[in-house]
């Protein structure tokens, strides 16, 4: 058996801390995802990562940065990893999905704080997450305003680039971006030493773009209305670790699973009998091991077959122009790429809920459950204007707010069941 | 002791709970490959973080039904994987427990 015991030492960790979460890791993985019936064979790779995702990853990291590559943290969907991998850099995901991390970032942070600031910053705050303590730099950027305050007190602790998100999206807002990425690829360059051209930058594009058709297309086989090859939470899986991944071998993975799950339709081998009720999940992101919700809907009568989050298809949804061959056009590329994920932080923001109401109907759903982490006032205050919009769409909407603690899930479960029961 | 024995030994402890196996293995790389034998060969194992009654740190292990378990180990023979032990247990799994990381 490896002993990454060495490894979180020799990163610095809190040894003692983080063996309570390791803890508890298997118990909940395993009953989130081993009680599923006929999971689809795929599932194997983005299992392995999950049941060591402090080991793998992070030691795969740790080769790579004996070769001298860097490692950029990012917390959100609008960091353009496309720029990093140019310059040879490694982007990274990072642990914000657990109760467990909390209590450290309430140390810092008050407590009507979202959970996921407050983990964010209790990972690295309390080193009890390897990704956390391998980063180089971290990459913020201003979509919320708990994030912003939480980075300066990050900053304190670790290197970081900050990016000014735009909050509104007219033609000047999305020029801006584009000089936002221009600063950025400027720091990324001073921090790989690597000089960024329009033809690494291109490459980087066409894997990015590669990530993004293969996550598609596993999520495309979810459109199907009377065969549902995978479930949400299996799903929910793939998208985390899609984070934390190397690209191309999450290309090659999902592309993998989503040739099995075509078969499946062909066959139509469903992992929900027929009749199960048909759910988008929308609202804000689940960062791992956040399973929480989508256990508790996915046991309570309904599957879901779709998430409209940044841990769903924002991180997919439009390619980026691989038609430009200056930098400068390039950047503009990204930035009008970026620029079509339809965050909270923006104001106005009706897209997302044309976004939603559009995925409700490509995806031939029953209902759409809207939920928000604590303590998010963006989009918890958009919340009303989209359950009217589905409503008058004719689609049921149940709006739930929660966070990583355990204490309402009886509470939620029977919300889950009575919204179910009320779709007939 | 053989691991029947050991199963049996279990399945006493635990009267009318069912018994799963965990294969444990040298690391995730030969984990996968057993998983991918396995299943080749028709049995039903899954990939799972191993649980801590089976040892002191994080890893990757092969959760097997207790009447596949000796297939699977004929099959991780036939294939050259090393395997670091077997250990049964009663079934850790509960979809209604809600106790989340």
């Amino acid at each position: 058996m490896v002993d990454r015991h060495p490894m979180w030492k020799d990163l610095g960790m809190d040894l003692e801390a983080h063996d309570q979460l390791c803890e508890a890791l298997p118990a909940a993985f395993g009953d989130v995802f081993l009680t599923q019936k006929m999971r689809p064979e795929g599932m194997a790779f983005w299992d392995m990562v999950a049941a060591d995702v402090h080991g793998i990853r992070p030691a795969e990291l740790v080769e790579e940065k004996k070769k001298g590559r860097k490692v950029f943290g990012t917390f959100c969907t609008y960091v353009p990893d496309e720029v990093v991998i140019a310059c040879n850099g490694i982007v990274t995901g990072l642990c914000g999905g657990s109760e467990f991390w909390v209590p450290e970032g309430e140390k810092y942070l008050q407590n009507d704080v979202c959970p996921l600031v407050k983990a964010s910053l209790g990972a690295r705050m309390g080193r009890t997450c390897p990704f956390f303590r391998l980063v180089d730099e971290i990459v913020g950027e201003t979509t919320c305003d708990g994030k912003k305050k939480m980075y300066e007190i990050m900053a304190t602790d670790v290197p970081m680039h900050i990016m000014e998100t735009p909050q509104m999206k007219r033609p000047k807002d999305i020029d801006f971006w584009a000089s936002e990425i221009a600063d950025f690829a400027q720091n990324v360059q001073e921090v790989t030493g690597v000089e960024l051209t329009a033809e690494n930058l291109a490459h980087a594009i066409d894997v990015i773009n590669a990530r993004r058709r293969a996550l598609a297309r596993v999520y495309e086989t979810r459109k199907n209305p009377d065969v549902i090859p995978i479930s949400g939470t299996d799903a929910l899986l793939m998208m985390q670790i899609a984070f934390f991944d190397d690209p191309e071998r999450c290309t090659q993975m999902a592309n993998k699973l989503a040739c099995e799950l075509e078969e499946r339709l062909r066959d139509g081998v469903s992992v929900f009998p027929a009749g199960t009720k048909r759910i988008l999940l929308t609202g804000t992101p689940l960062a791992i091991p956040n399973w929480k919700l989508h256990h508790i809907i996915e046991t309570s009568g309904a599957a879901i077959v779709c998430e409209e989050n940044c841990t769903g298809t924002k991180f997919f949804r439009n390619l980026v122009d691989d038609t430009q061959t200056t930098l400068e056009g390039q950047f503009r590329a990204l930035a009008e790429r970026y620029m079509k994920i339809n965050c909270a932080c923006f104001t106005p923001n009706r897209a997302r809920i044309d976004e939603v109401l559009e995925l409700a109907r490509d995806y031939q759903v029953d209902g759409v459950i809207n939920t928000n982490l604590k303590f998010c006032i963006t989009f918890k205050t958009e919340a009303p204007a989209l359950e009217k919009a589905l409503e008058d769409a004719g689609i049921p909407v149940l709006d739930i707010e929660t966070d990583y603690t355990d204490n309402d899930a009886g509470q939620l479960r029977t919300r889950v069941e009575a919204f179910v029961e009320m779709l007939g | 002791m053989r691991i029947d024995e050991r199963i049996a030994d279990v399945a006493r402890a635990h009267p009318g709970e069912p018994i799963d196996c965990y294969v444990l293995m040298p690391d995730h790389e030969a984990a996968f490959d057993l998983h991918e034998a396995a299943r080749a060969a028709g049995l039903t194992a899954r990939i799972t973080p191993t649980p801590r009654a089976t040892q002191a740190c994080c890893g990757v292990s092969l959760l097997v039904g207790r009447d596949q378990v000796r297939s699977v180990l004929d099959v991780a023979r036939r294939s050259d994987i090393a395997v670091e032990g077997v250990v049964p247990l009663p079934r850790q799994l509960d979809a209604r427990r809600d106790r989340y990381c």
